[in-house]
């Protein structure tokens, strides 16, 4: 049959395939599209506050490093904070989402797979967004903790 | 020879800025402090008491001159030997006119912080922390945030946290400004006994004349230069530094 010029030949899954990828396959794309804008956006606006909440604590850190406290712990308090800030965004999105999944017209489907690679996706965005803050915090001279 | 000073700064001098706003705060300032003694330090406003400070402390290099902590050269002009800060969190407990506690952290965890930089475990820095305030009469507050405690209170909680790495050199900038006379005499006088017991070396600045007789020597600063008290009532207060 194949060999007939004005006919193709579909199996079952081509079939599901060709009726599936025209508007479906564009839907999916812009879905795509919007998380990814969404996962920045969100990124930025961590950024952002953990830039504030460092600006907030400049003299701490300042005092921190009279002390003598090496890099290494003001980097460490400024990642935990972020980190504590995803964690606490993750558990709410997951609670928030449980609760208003079943009120969509159309199933929606988290698999463990799913919430893993989001609570990575998470992750990257605490760390990444840190790193304002703590250049930041790299900047500040130790003197300014008297003047 | 032999002995191992707290301090030996030499010929230290120190200019901010440059061209007409060039300010020369500190020239060829000298002083050793043997482990063990008290020393104060006087002078007028702007003398360069601050800045001096700030240069033993490893904080603002000086210009010139050179600084060496507990027998060790540390400083060089502007170069610097190994890593200041943790030279400063090993040798060196800091007290500032303002209490300057860290607003997040409760008394105690202001001071236990100072042990955990130094590497100790988190139980034993908490226990000698808690030993610390307990010494200082405020054991008792040793869980209030700062906001919570008096400006007496949070002054001896930072003289709790100068303590907690057993420093061999404490560097104090009128420690005692937000205190009455009773309490700065106390926190002097405090001062004085963690120096003759630990032999450590403690240089504070200060202005208030009455609560002299407990330092081991004293120097008066003006306009950036620094000489031993001439001031008659001075001498006869301050004792022979034969304790040290
Ligand atoms: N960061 C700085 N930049 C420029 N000039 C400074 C700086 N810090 C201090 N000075 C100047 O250096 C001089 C000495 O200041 P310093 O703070 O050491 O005085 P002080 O003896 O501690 O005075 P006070 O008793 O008022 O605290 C002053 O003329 C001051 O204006
Ligand atoms: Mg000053």
């Amino acid at each position: 049959m194949s060999g007939w010029s004005d006919v193709t030949v579909y199996t079952g899954a081509q079939q599901e395939d060709l009726l599936l990828r025209g508007s479906v396959d564009r839907a999916r794309r812009q879905i795509q599209l919007f998380r990814v804008l969404l996962t920045l956006i969100s990124a930025v606006i961590m950024a952002l506050i953990i830039y504030t909440l460092t600006l907030d604590k400049l003299h701490p850190l300042a005092l921190l490093k009279l002390i003598g406290a090496p890099n290494r712990t003001i980097i460490g308090l400024i990642l935990q904070q972020a980190l504590i800030m995803g964690g606490l965004a993750f558990g709410v999105g997951y609670g928030v989402g449980l609760k208003l999944f079943p009120m969509f017209p159309r199933r929606v489907l988290v698999t463990n797979d799913d919430l893993l690679r989001v609570a990575g996706i998470v992750l990257l965005i605490s760390v990444f967004s840190s790193l304002l803050g703590i250049w930041k915090a790299m900047r500040v001279a130790p003197s300014e903790a008297i003047g | 020879m032999g002995e191992i000073l707290a301090l030996d700064a030499s010929g230290l001098t120190k200019v901010y800025g440059s061209g007409h706003t060039e300010v020369v705060a500190l020239r060829d300032a000298s002083m050793r402090v043997r482990r063990g003694e008290v020393v104060a330090l006087l002078g007028p406003s702007g003398a360069g008491k601050s800045t001096f400070l700030l240069c033993v402390g490893l904080i603002n290099p000086p210009t010139r001159g050179g600084i060496a902590i507990g027998g060790r050269r540390v400083q060089d002009g502007a170069r610097s030997f190994g890593d200041l800060r943790r030279f400063r969190r090993e040798n060196i407990g800091f007290v500032f006119q303002k209490s300057n506690l860290i607003p997040f952290l409760s008394a105690i965890e202001n001071v236990q912080v100072v042990g955990e930089l130094i590497g100790r475990p988190p139980s034993l820095a908490r226990r000698r922390a808690m030993e610390l305030l307990e010494a200082l009469g405020v054991g008792p507050r040793a869980f209030n945030m700062p906001t919570q405690l008096s400006g007496g209170e949070q002054q001896r909680v930072t003289v709790a946290r100068a303590l907690a790495n057993r420093p061999s050199l404490i560097l104090a900038d009128e420690p005692t400004a937000a205190l009455d006379s009773k309490r700065g005499r106390q926190v002097m006088e405090l001062f004085r006994d963690v120096a003759h017991e630990h032999g450590t070396g403690v240089i504070v600045v200060t202005h208030d004349h009455r609560a002299l007789d407990v330092f081991d020597t004293v120097y008066e600063m003006e306009d950036g230069m620094l000489k031993p008290a001439a001031h008659e009532q001075v001498a006869e207060t301050v004792r022979q530094p034969g304790t040290a």
